[in-house]
């Protein structure tokens, strides 16, 4: 398994993922997310077509309230991602509306619930 | 004159076999624009999976993810936390966790192609490829001990071996099936009333395809040859002769001539299977605590699954995140829907084999 990891800022992260990204070469598989130390982390995972456990991961890291930018217009498949870490880790995607992937009178932000 | 109507399907309706809701808007009958809304049975399994269960635990319980796709969720969190635990396990639990897998992508496959010829009005074959299934269904109860949400997969191995008994159980229904796959496939090829409703209706291009991320038999039925069973040795596929099955037309056709080939393709990797199953244990022993990042996926029936988790030693995970293919075929299945006609919205939507359970979880 090779996992390349690049950290970049929620500046970069347009430019860096437009330079990147190839569908014929790379496919995207999700963005994840995670709330640790009251810090966002988002990851954008990509994997190689063709190839054999080859991953490029691009994270950002920022705070619980930051604006996130949306890259639906460059990956369609990301508005999906981007709707459900809005309604699980209330991450506040640029053009994300709550209520996606939980009804709206359900638990906020589940996984921001500590242990 | 152009009359435009909003026509709602869902969450609950006769045409859909989960909750989901589509809202179209359509000039006279034909769909302009779609949204969807998917979550309509969201579970919490990924906050139970950090809070409430031990990572030894955390296999079974993402097992009850899905119904259909037991196996794949259990396989891919385990493969994941040995890749944490550095855990070898042994060749012959990797040929028996195979086994498993393509017997599940089989009865996932029979059970959407019945529903695809149910939409065509043809309820005799969805009866009869039904009764086909229980073949498959009966092989997974003697292999797992249960039809369905079998937990079979363990963190080092498989649960329960094989033998001589049991192979030839395998074998047995395995060479009926493939009899009766090669009638249903026959039916779904030169039956007029399935080509006229599945040829050139819901057309996804091999472009389109692409930009949407689209994944498993819905990419491949589009011409792209993407298959993790190909990008990922995750089990011994290679070491089989696994071979993707692709096909150009991109439309409802030649999504289920797609699965009917993987049907041949899994029976074949299942008799391959067992000609070469490797001799010894079943598991290794599991000792300490995951640690790390893990970015791990397999092949579902419904293309790629993905799991990432994260550790830090302790018996709790701190992080378990579940990527289903259902929920990222939603954009695909909207551009699918795009255009089409609204009549032929049950048969795109079964042409998709979507799985709320797995997308909302």
């Amino acid at each position: 398994m090779k996992t390349t990891k690049e950290l970049v800022t929620l500046h970069e992260i347009r430019g860096a993922i437009e330079g990147f990204y190839d569908p014929q070469i790379w496919h995207f598989v999700c963005i994840n997310g995670l709330f640790e130390n009251d810090e966002l982390e988002i990851q954008w995972c990509f994997a190689k077509i063709g190839v054999k456990d080859e991953w490029k991961v691009f994270y950002a890291k920022a705070p619980g309230d930051a604006l996130l930018p949306s890259l639906a217009d460059i990956m369609p498949t990301a508005r999906m991602y981007e709707g459900e870490l809005r309604d699980l880790l209330d991450a506040n995607f640029e053009n994300s509306v709550k209520g996606m992937f939980i009804e709206l009178d359900g638990l906020e932000a589940p996984l921001r619930i500590k242990r | 004159m152009k009359k435009t109507i909003h026509i709602p399907i869902g969450s609950q309706h006769i045409s859909l076999l989960e909750p989901v809701r589509f809202s179209f808007e359509c000039e006279n009958e034909t769909i302009i624009k779609v949204e969807a809304d998917v979550g309509y049975v969201h579970r919490g399994v990924e906050l139970a999976c950090t809070t409430k269960f031990k990572f030894k635990q955390v296999g079974y319980v993402v097992a009850r993810v899905c119904g259909l796709c037991a196996i794949v969720h259990s396989t891919c969190y385990t493969l994941g936390i040995e890749e944490l635990m550095g855990i070898e396990v042994p060749k012959r639990a990797s040929y028996l966790r195979l086994i498993a897998n393509e017997l599940d992508r089989i009865h996932s496959h029979l059970l959407c192609l019945s529903h695809t010829a149910e939409n065509a009005g043809y309820e005799a074959l969805f009866m009869r490829i039904m009764k086909d299934r229980e073949l498959v269904m009966e092989v997974q109860e003697a292999m797992t001990g249960n039809r369905i949400q079998f937990d079979y997969v363990s963190i080092g191995g498989v649960n329960k071996d094989m033998n001589s008994e049991l192979e030839g159980v395998i074998r047995n229904k395995l060479g009926l099936l493939h009899q009766k796959v090669a009638e249903i496939k026959e039916l779904f090829d030169n039956n007029w009333s399935l080509s006229l409703k599945y040829k050139n209706v819901g057309v996804i291009t091999k472009e389109m395809a692409y930009r949407s991320s689209l994944l498993g038999p819905i990419a491949r039925a589009s011409g792209v040859n993407f298959d993790v069973r190909n990008d990922s040795d995750y089990l011994p596929y290679s070491e089989l002769g696994f071979k993707s099955i692709t096909m150009e037309g991109g439309d409802i056709h030649s999504r289920n001539m797609v699965r009917l080939f993987e049907l041949f393709e899994s029976i074949r990797l299942i008799e391959t299977a067992l000609d070469g199953m490797p001799e010894g244990e079943i598991a290794a022993k599991v000792r300490g605590t995951p640690e790390g990042e893990s970015y791990m996926r397999v092949e579902a029936p419904r293309g790629e699954c993905f799991y990432y988790l994260k550790a830090s030693k302790g018996q709790y995970l701190d992080r378990v995140r579940i990527k289903t293919p259902t929920f990222g075929s939603v954009p695909g299945m909207i551009e699918a829907l795009k255009g089409s006609n609204y009549a032929d919205v049950p048969a795109i939507i079964a042409s998709f084999d979507p799985c709320l359970s797995c997308t909302a979880r």
